[in-house]
């Protein structure tokens, strides 16, 4: 009986103290982070845009095995155009990654025999154009360079 | 008042314009002063309840669209105005059009009763509370038509829950209304306040004789203006947007308006009421104590107190703030129960505490 | 002539990139980034659009945060009917930009431009709320470059080819033929307004 009667006042303190800990949130520094001008740094193994590896000679190490397009889960995700050259191996005329469907798990760098493909950090990748998200052999090219040059990936060998 | 009708005749000879017009305009002057004043009133508004609210959750709040986000408001307003108006096919489109002017046109008539200083108020008459709770309900009926008009069945649903919304509350703010009635013994707002003068600083305002009120009005208030925690007509989760669903554009943005002046107009009130309006909380007015210029005092002493009065306003808008940032929405049964069986029995104790403490100290 | 023009461009792109409100509509796991842009670390509200509006009528911005499924695609489309122009759409991930991983399903629209037209397409599984904040200055630069001129053009542009069948609720085409029909079971029937 004593407790239901003091039921109303206990809720009155809960009320004025829920009051109070949102309140002492005023004083505190806001945790926002000003985004276009400072972000966060990322993680080692972050996920972001594909890149071809390109060895010191300014060739591609990718054979065209086919084993990205394999592990894939995405549908038709990873196209690959296969060529011979003249020593007789294999190499990529074409080869495209449409980020429309691609949903980065990183299983092509994961399963990759020759280590020829990797994910740089790149996550801005909104565009105006849907064409201009399916990447291409010299965007993947470039990509690799860039990250390079931005120090964001090791540079292989 | 007569001095400046005579400066403005004598400002409008210097363009060589005949006394008449001075005659027909003066009139029409306060009005216009009073609705841009409001109106910038609420674009500092808006912009304050995205800053404080984002304060309250540690964010930064807009501060990409000029100084400190100081324009983000005026931008709002601009892409509001320009934004493709839509009448819904089915709509009534007369009513459909009269409800955001309905919901608007109240909130400007009732801007003018507030008593901003001792000398300066643009309506005063001697039952100007008993008319403000009127006019003050009106824009419910704009909210009501809104929500018939727009043949949409959240609308309809938003707007008879802000109608019993309404009602239910309404009664508790009045009888909380009449304990300050009786406390000042005049309906005259300027008198209300006028009343709360006493000799220490302070010790005279109402809301010491009648806190239990001022929460009660405090709480009506809030369940008034359609705000968090009431706000149950505008419940995005469930009502996609109330009352104002099937509004775009200008429309809305007199929807917007509205609640955001009417938000203003009520807790100016209740600083007349309960925080005694346009007095000075030191019991003295500074300019009267450090300016020793004797005119130049008396005019500056009309504007502190119109700055007291907004010091008093803006602190009670931070605490509905606060408790918008701090409460979830009520459950529809709970609001009606809260105001039937807790706020109007409340209320009815409020008045007869204030009238014993009005029979037996107050009056000796 | 110009200079009234460029002014007056000058100030309505101002005012409606600086404000655009967007609509509530997270299909699914997106919607917890978008949820997380508007949170306190990535702040949205710093563009001055954290207010989410619910109901279309309000919105400038149809950020459509996750897959759009057949049963769903008449949803989306009078959703984007009813938005006030100017509008703009925002894909964000990788479903409702080409379908992503869903794109061999049955069930799933392989990318929301078969339905109605997209500003800004934002890949990635899910983005990060920084790339949505991305993609929401990339619009805001797109909305600054547009005249007043182009009006005409930009509606236009912006006019879906299908339409929703008043009586069944499905996707149209303007030649009056019912292009998606769904079964008392909830199987696909034949003829798609798009194909998959």
């Amino acid at each position: 009986m004593m407790k239901k009667s003091l039921k109303p006042f206990r809720d009155i303190i809960a009320l004025a103290l829920g009051h109070l800990t949102v309140f002492k949130h005023v004083f505190k520094r806001p945790v926002t982070l000003e985004y276009p001008e400072k972000k966060l740094p990322l993680n080692d193994n972050f996920r972001g845009e594909h890149a071809l590896v390109v060895d010191n000679e300014g060739k591609l190490l990718c054979t065209a095995c086919g084993t990205c397009q394999r592990v894939c889960p995405s549908f038709e995700t990873i196209e690959i155009e296969k060529e011979k050259n003249e020593s007789g191996k294999f190499y990529p005329k074409n080869y495209t990654i449409d980020l429309n469907k691609c949903i980065f798990c990183g299983n092509c760098v994961q399963y990759c025999p020759f280590g020829a493909i990797i994910m740089t950090k790149e996550y801005e990748l909104a565009d105006e154009k849907k064409s201009a998200l399916k990447l291409d052999i010299n965007t993947l090219k470039k990509n690799y360079s860039d990250s390079i040059i931005k120090k964001t990936v090791k540079s292989k060998r | 008042m007569e001095y400046l009708y005579f400066l403005y005749i004598d400002f409008l000879h210097k363009y060589n314009l005949p006394e008449f017009i001075g005659m027909a305009t003066f009139p029409l002057l306060p009005f216009c002063m009073v609705a841009a004043a409001l109106i910038l009133v609420v674009l500092f508004l808006v912009l304050m309840e995205r800053k404080v609210l984002a304060f309250f959750t540690q964010r930064k709040g807009p501060n990409r669209v000029g100084p400190w986000g100081l324009f983000q408001t005026i931008a709002d307003a601009i892409k509001l105005l320009c934004k493709e108006n839509i009448t819904p096919t089915g709509a009534e489109k007369f009513m459909f059009n009269l409800a955001p002017l309905l919901a608007f046109v109240p909130v400007m008539v009732v801007w003018g009763l507030i008593p901003f200083s001792s000398e300066f108020d643009f309506m005063s008459y001697s039952v100007s509370a008993l008319l403000f709770m009127t006019i003050a309900s009106i824009p419910t009926l704009g909210i009501l038509l809104a929500g018939y008009a727009s043949n949409n069945k959240y609308s309809l649903i938003g707007s008879f829950r802000s109608v019993a919304q309404a009602i239910s509350y309404e009664l508790p703010l009045v009888f909380v209304l009449v304990s300050i009635v009786v406390l000042a013994s005049s309906l005259n707002l300027r008198q209300i306040v006028l009343a709360q003068i006493s000799v220490y600083p302070f010790c005279g305002w109402f809301i010491f004789p009648a806190f239990l009120g001022f929460l009660i009005f405090f709480i009506c208030a809030t369940a008034e203006l359609n705000r968090c925690p009431f706000d149950l007509p505008e419940a995005e989760s469930e009502l996609v947007s109330g009352y104002n669903t099937e509004y775009s554009g200008m429309k809305f943005a007199f929807f917007f308006l509205a609640e955001y002046a009417m938000m203003f107009i009520m807790c100016a009130f209740m600083a007349t009421l309960f925080l005694g309006g346009f007095l000075s909380p030191f019991g003295f007015y500074l300019s009267e104590r450090f300016i020793h210029n004797d005119l130049l005092a008396q005019v500056l002493v009309y504007f502190e107190q119109v700055f007291w009065l907004f010091l008093k306003t803006f602190f009670l808008i931070f605490c509905m703030m606060l408790v918008r940032a701090t409460l979830p929405r009520l459950k529809s049964n709970q609001l009606m129960g809260f105001a039937w069986k807790v706020l109007l029995p409340l209320s009815f104790l409020n008045l007869f505490f204030i009238c014993c403490y009005k029979y037996f100290i107050y009056a000796k | 002539m110009n200079v009234i023009i460029s002014s007056i461009d000058f100030i309505y792109n101002w005012a409606r990139s600086n404000s655009v409100w967007p609509l509530t509509f997270a299909t699914s796991c997106c919607g917890i980034e978008m949820m997380q842009t508007s949170a306190a670390n990535f702040d949205i509200a710093r563009f001055g659009s954290e207010v989410f509006r619910a109901t279309p009528r309000q919105a400038d911005v149809l950020i459509c945060a996750g897959t759009i499924t057949h049963k769903m695609a008449p949803a989306l489309l009078k959703l984007y009917q009813q938005m006030p122009e100017p509008k703009y759409v925002i894909a964000m991930g990788a479903c409702t930009c080409g379908g992503g991983m869903f794109t061999d399903s049955y069930a799933v629209v392989n990318g929301i431009d078969k339905i109605i037209p997209v500003d800004i397409y934002l890949p990635m599984c899910p983005p990060k709320p920084e790339a949505l904040l991305d993609s929401l200055i990339k619009l805001q630069k797109k909305i600054r470059k547009e005249t007043i001129l182009d009006r005409p053009k930009y509606i236009a542009s912006h006019v879906s080819d299908l339409k929703i069948d008043e009586d069944s609720e499905f996707l149209i085409k303007d030649s009056g033929i019912i292009l998606q029909q769904w079964g008392v079971s909830g199987n696909l029937q034949e003829g798609l307004a798009y194909e998959f």
